[in-house]
C-alpha cells in the first residue's frame, strides 16, 4: 500500500477545509506530515534547513486533479493549489486505500493535524516536525539515546519472536515486522548514524526516511511489545506500522527490499 | 471439445490461489533459485482457465472460505516446492510472499461464482465411514471442511457433470467414493488440462 504524488497531495487538500493549499511551501510540510502518521506516499524528501523537502514539488505543473493559481502575498509572488473536482474523486481512493491501515480515530487524528498545521506557516510547521524528529544538532544527544533504546527494545523484542504463532496472517505479519524492525534499527545506529554523533554538521540533504523509520519504530515497539502477548489482535494497526516500516522504501534507499543487496548489509549491521 | 457448459467446474480455494506467480523479493532474492515461484502444475491450471474463459464457462469456488488457512498453506508450498527450506528463510521474506497471495485472492475472488458450503454433513461424513475405504490413517480422513464442500456441491443442480479441481489429498484419495455417490469427478491439478483435451 502506498500513494503515488497525485493521491498524496488530493488527500492533503482534501482534509483542509477549503480543499486549498496556500503554497507550495506549505504543501510540501504537508505532504511530509504523512510520514509521520504512517502513511506511505511515493515521493523522496530530503532534509533541508526547513525540514522534510521534496525538490520535485517546488517545480509542480497543474494536471486534472489540482490546479495552481499565482497570487502575491506581501509583495512576494506566491502559488496556492486548489482541487479541482477529478481530484475529490482520488481523495477517495486515497482515503479508501487508507482503511487497510486506519481506524476511523487515526483518520480523524491525521484529518484534525492537518487542519491544525493549514492554519500555520510553513516554518512552524517545520518547526513541529524539527521536534519530533530530532533533526536538529541540538537534539542530536537525544537522537542518539533514543536510538540506543529503539535498538535495545527492538532486542528484546526479537528475542521474543518464536513466541508469536506461525498460522495466522497476523502472527506472520508481527513475526516479520518485529524481524524487519530489529534489522532496521541495527542498521540506522551501526551504519547510517554510527560516524554522525559525533560531528556538529547539520544532517543536511539526508534522506528523511532515516529520520522517519526511528520514528516510527519509536512509535511501534510499545504496540508490538503488547501485541505479542496477546492472540486476538489489531491487524489493521500492525498493517500500518508494517506497511510503513516494511513497504514503503523503495530502490533509492539502501535498506529496502528492493535492494538487492539488502542481505549482505544486514550482515553488515550485525 | 470435453468442456461443456452443461458441466460445473469448481475450484477449490488452493488451486485458485496456485494460479498466482510470485515474484521473489529481491533483497532476499540470494534464498531464491529463480526471480518468480509458482506451483508445480501452474500451466496446466492456466490452460483449463483460459480455455473455460475463452468458451465463457463460469468457474466456482465455495465459500465461506478458509482464506486465511489456505493463504499460509499456499505461501508454504510455494516455498518449499522451489527449494527452499522453510526454517532458513527470513519471517520477512515468508509475509512478503504472502502479502502477495493474499492479494492476488483479493483480485481474483470476484471472477469465481459461488457454491455455498453445506454445514449439514452428517451424511456425508456416514458416506465416508461406510464406504470400505478403511480410514487406517486419521490424515486420511475429509476433514468438516472438506465434508461441506460436498455437501454444499451436491446441492447443486447440473446437467452436465460436476468436476472439483483440487490437490487436497483427502479429495484425491477418496476420488472413487465421491464419484460414486455424488458424481463429482475429482481432477487434480496435474491432469486439470485434460479437460481441455478433445475426446
Amino acid at each position: 500500500m502506498i500513494l503515488d504524488k497525485n493521491e498524496a497531495i488530493c488527500l492533503i487538500l482534501g482534509l483542509t477545509q477549503d480543499k486549498i493549499v496556500s503554497s507550495i511551501t506549505k504543501l510540501n510540510k504537508l505532504l511530509a506530515r504523512l510520514n509521520l502518521h504512517m502513511i506511505p506516499v511515493d515521493i523522496k524528501f530530503s532534509l533541508n534547513k526547513f525540514g522534510s523537502y521534496d525538490a520535485d514539488l517546488t517545480n509542480i505543473k497543474e494536471n486534472e486533479f489540482f490546479e495552481i493559481e499565482s497570487y502575491t502575498y506581501k509583495g512576494k509572488p506566491c502559488r496556492k493549489v486548489i482541487m479541482k473536482p477529478e481530484g475529490k474523486e482520488l481523495f477517495k481512493s486515497a482515503t479508501k486505500k487508507l482503511e487497510k491501515i486506519f481506524s476511523e480515530k487515526d483518520f480523524n487524528s491525521l484529518k484534525d493535524e492537518i487542519n491544525g498545521l493549514d492554519k500555520l506557516d510553513a516554518k512552524s510547521i517545520s518547526n513541529n516536525e524539527h521536534k519530533k524528529l530530532l533533526v536538529d544538532v541540538d537534539d542530536r544527544t537525544h537522537l542518539e539515546q533514543k536510538l540506543n533504546v529503539i535498538n535495545v527494545e527492538m532486542y528484546d523484542l526479537y528475542s521474543d519472536i518464536d513466541k508469536i504463532e506461525k498460522d495466522t496472517l497476523s502472527g506472520i505479519k508481527l513475526r516479520a515486522l518485529i524481524e524487519y524492525g530489529y534489522f532496521l534499527a541495527k542498521f540506522l545506529k551501526n551504519v547510517r548514524f554510527k560516524t554522525m554523533f559525533d560531528s556538529d554538521e547539520y544532517d543536511f540533504d539526508a534522506n528523511m526516511m532515516h529520520y522517519y523509520f526511528i520514528y516510527a519504530l519509536g512509535e511501534a515497539i510499545p504496540f508490538l511489545e503488547e501485541q505479542i502477548k496477546i492472540r486476538d489482535r489489531d491487524d489493521k494497526k500492525i498493517n500500518k506500522f508494517y506497511q510503513f516500516i516494511i513497504n514503503s522504501a523503495k530502490q533509492e534507499y539502501p535498506f529496502s527490499l528492493e535492494n538487492k543487496d539488502l542481505n549482505k548489509l544486514i550482515q553488515k549491521c550485525c | 471439445m470435453l468442456l461443456d457448459k452443461k458441466n460445473i467446474y469448481a475450484f477449490d480455494e488452493c488451486s485458485i490461489l496456485h494460479q498466482c506467480v510470485i515474484k521473489a523479493p529481491e533483497g532476499f532474492a540470494v534464498y531464491f533459485r529463480g526471480d518468480t515461484l509458482c506451483a508445480r502444475y501452474y500451466e496446466r491450471l492456466l490452460t483449463l482457465l483460459s480455455q473455460l474463459n475463452s468458451n465463457n464457462i463460469p468457474k466456482y469456488k465455495f465459500v465461506p472460505s478458509n482464506f486465511q488457512k489456505n493463504i499460509i498453506k499456499v505461501t508454504n508450498q510455494l516455498i518449499k516446492d522451489s527449494g527452499v527450506d522453510l526454517s532458513m528463510l527470513p519471517n520477512t521474506a515468508i509475509s512478503v510472499i504472502s502479502d502477495q497471495i493474499e492479494d492476488f485472492r483479493d483480485k481474483i475472488i470476484p471472477s469465481y461464482e459461488d457454491i455455498n458450503k453445506c454445514d449439514d454433513i452428517d451424511a456425508v461424513k456416514k458416506i465416508f465411514e461406510s464406504g470400505n475405504i478403511g480410514f487406517e490413517i486419521d490424515d486420511d480422513v475429509p476433514g468438516d471442511d472438506d465434508c461441506k464442500i460436498i455437501a454444499g456441491y451436491d446441492k447443486i443442480s447440473c446437467e452436465g457433470k460436476k468436476y472439483l479441481i483440487s490437490d487436497d489429498k483427502h479429495f484425491k484419495k477418496n476420488w472413487k467414493i465421491i464419484n460414486e455417490k455424488y458424481k463429482i469427478g475429482i481432477v487434480p491439478e496435474s491432469r486439470c488440462h485434460e479437460l481441455c483435451k478433445s475426446s
